[in-house]
């Protein structure tokens, strides 16, 4: 990767609103590396979202510098490029969906980079196989089910081939099956084609691939480190309304009476830990 | 018991007859008694929503009966009296939401009952209190100045403040923190205490196995399993295939038992399971 990655310099965020004044992050300075794969933890309203749109210029930060390779998200001249570095999946994909027809939907993006036909066509193609959406290629987005609707969201993103990938709680519609699926797609795009992947899920099971968790708290920056290391602060998660994956709760229960090795992180491994096979 | 819900042979075809066809719902039996609590569960794209609408009258059955509430659905002439009686709450519900304050949000149903103004003020503050908020405190507010979770609940005591015979929920926690989604299950314990009758929607079978009192599972369209939830426990079969949807803890359990270990695999919490695991730690 050649980029210098995402910075957030002393940022605050205050969203003002009919006299009303909200600050939604305060005083964040953040790197974010490319290549990196970030996950990011947090109650609604703790400013993870404004975080996530701080990071594609969507909004602008009210004090401090957010740049994206280097330039700056607050020039406008800079909008276009880093709006093609950096792709964003919103929540709720009623909220993106624009076409009549899934390959027209996953189309758009590539054909507004001004791309030929060939590479549409193949980009297409990749991203709905990425996805397992090519028997639901000439379907209206619409009619689709909540997390088919997701998906397409997320398909006609990948389409663009972004630097860097922002998912703002893209699983929160899919069952277990398919989050299971985004979740190894977002390693791959991480490990394989180097795309930079910062996500946001309130499934905490979602960020165990990352490399990074970053917890944000009433728009500060509470705890970073490992999943492993986030999760191994059961009562600092609790004092904020998070709590770690289920298998991390059941192995930190355990540790109260007995001592079960570091590396155990997963129900394979805990019923390996004790029973080998 | 009589049948609060009682599904018969229902089919649902989506466009029939055009290019975009689709069978969402294949032979439908279902029964629920009143006072139950019914998660229905299932991939995404295999009929809940579509189940759901069924229950309202928003769908009507392309064959099949649906009765609700002793009302058969598919009469529009008793649509009306539907409505009142079984509140449907959409995906995503407090994007509906349009009034410039939470009272006159909550109000808007039961204004439309026709009924006074002292009784719709005390249905909007029931309501609010049953989605854990405080009706002093939030009622002036505008509803887009509140948290996701908090609109949410918002949207939710709308359909309570119409005091609904049967509450349906489709994926009510979706997006919500920890915090978020406790409030949620507690509307519906809340209910359950109260012998009222409702129905949540999820494809996460680890957010209703330990709540509900019945669960349906649909696999495209098809209902797989409608019993209770030790029934599902204890159906070799459909747990093979849905084992990996179970809570962590259930799945260490089941794990071990595979292992030939002679683990008690009859386990309602992650408390009894690592009591039960903590026997095999050496």
């Amino acid at each position: 990767m050649d980029g210098q990655g995402i910075e957030l310099v002393n940022v605050t965020k205050i969203y003002k609103n009919a006299g009303t004044e909200k600050t939604a992050l305060k005083d964040i300075t953040l790197t974010i590396q490319p290549g990196e794969y970030v996950g990011l933890m947090g109650m609604n309203g703790s400013g993870k979202s404004t975080l996530a749109r701080l990071c594609n210029g969507l909004i602008k930060p009210t004090r401090g510098k957010v740049y994206v390779d280097g330039m700056d998200t607050s020039c406008p001249e800079n909008t276009t490029e880093i709006r093609r570095l950096v792709g964003m999946v919103f929540q709720n994909p009623d909220n993106q969906l624009i076409c009549p027809v899934v390959e027209e939907e996953i189309a758009f993006g590539p054909e507004n980079l001004g791309l030929s036909i060939t590479e549409i066509n193949s980009r297409i193609a990749w991203a709905l196989q990425a996805l397992g959406l090519e028997n639901q290629r000439h379907h209206a987005p619409h009619l689709l089910s909540g997390g088919q609707k997701q998906k397409v969201a997320l398909a006609s993103v990948l389409a663009m081939l972004p630097d860097y990938l922002i998912l703002d709680e893209p699983t929160s519609m899919l069952d277990p099956a398919s989050r299971w699926e985004l979740m190894e797609h977002l390693r791959a795009l991480n490990t394989q084609k180097g795309m930079t992947i910062i996500l946001s899920s309130h499934n905490p099971d979602d960020l165990i691939h990352a490399n990074r968790l970053i917890v944000i708290d009433q728009g500060s920056i509470y705890l970073q480190g490992t999943p492993a290391e986030v999760y191994a602060q059961e009562s600092e998660l609790a004092d904020i309304g998070l709590e770690p994956p289920g298998i991390y709760q059941l192995i930190n229960l355990l540790e109260e009476e007995h001592n079960i090795a570091d590396n155990v992180k997963s129900i394979a491994e805990l019923v390996d830990k004790i029973c080998p096979k | 018991m009589p049948k609060i819900i009682e599904i018969k042979e229902l089919d649902y075809t989506y466009l029939p007859g055009s290019p975009y066809e689709h069978k969402a719902l294949k032979n439908i039996n279902l029964s629920l008694e009143q006072g139950d609590f019914l998660g229905i569960f299932g991939p995404n794209g295999s009929g809940k929503s579509t189940l759901a609408q069924q229950l309202n009258g928003l769908l009507c059955p392309n064959n099949g009966t649906v009765t609700v509430c002793n009302i058969n659905t598919a009469d529009k002439k008793l649509r009306q009296e539907l409505w009142k009686k079984v509140s449907l709450v959409f995906q995503y519900p407090e994007q509906q939401i349009f009034q410039i304050t939470v009272y006159n949000e909550v109000a808007y149903g039961p204004r439309n009952l026709g009924i006074s103004e002292t009784e719709v003020q005390a249905r909007v503050y029931n309501a609010l209190q049953e989605v854990g908020l405080i009706p002093e405190n939030t009622e002036h507010l505008t509803p887009m100045s509140l948290s996701g979770g908090m609109k949410r609940r918002v949207a939710i005591a709308g359909m309570l403040a119409l005091k609904p015979e049967i509450l349906i929920l489709d994926e009510p926690m979706a997006g919500l923190d920890p915090l978020g989604r406790k409030l949620i299950l507690d509307i519906i314990k809340n209910r359950q205490d109260k012998n009222e009758t409702t129905v949540m929607i999820s494809h996460d079978l680890k957010e209703i196995i330990t709540v509900a009192d019945k669960i349906a599972i649909l696999d495209r369209g098809t209902l797989v399993f409608c019993g209770e939830v030790n029934q599902l426990l204890e159906n070799t079969n459909i747990l093979a295939h849905y084992r990996f949807e179970l809570p962590d803890y259930l799945q260490v359990v089941y794990a071990l038992a595979d292992r030939e270990l002679d683990v008690n695999t009859n386990i309602s919490s992650m408390k009894e399971a690592a009591m039960e695991i903590s026997k095999f730690i050496v």
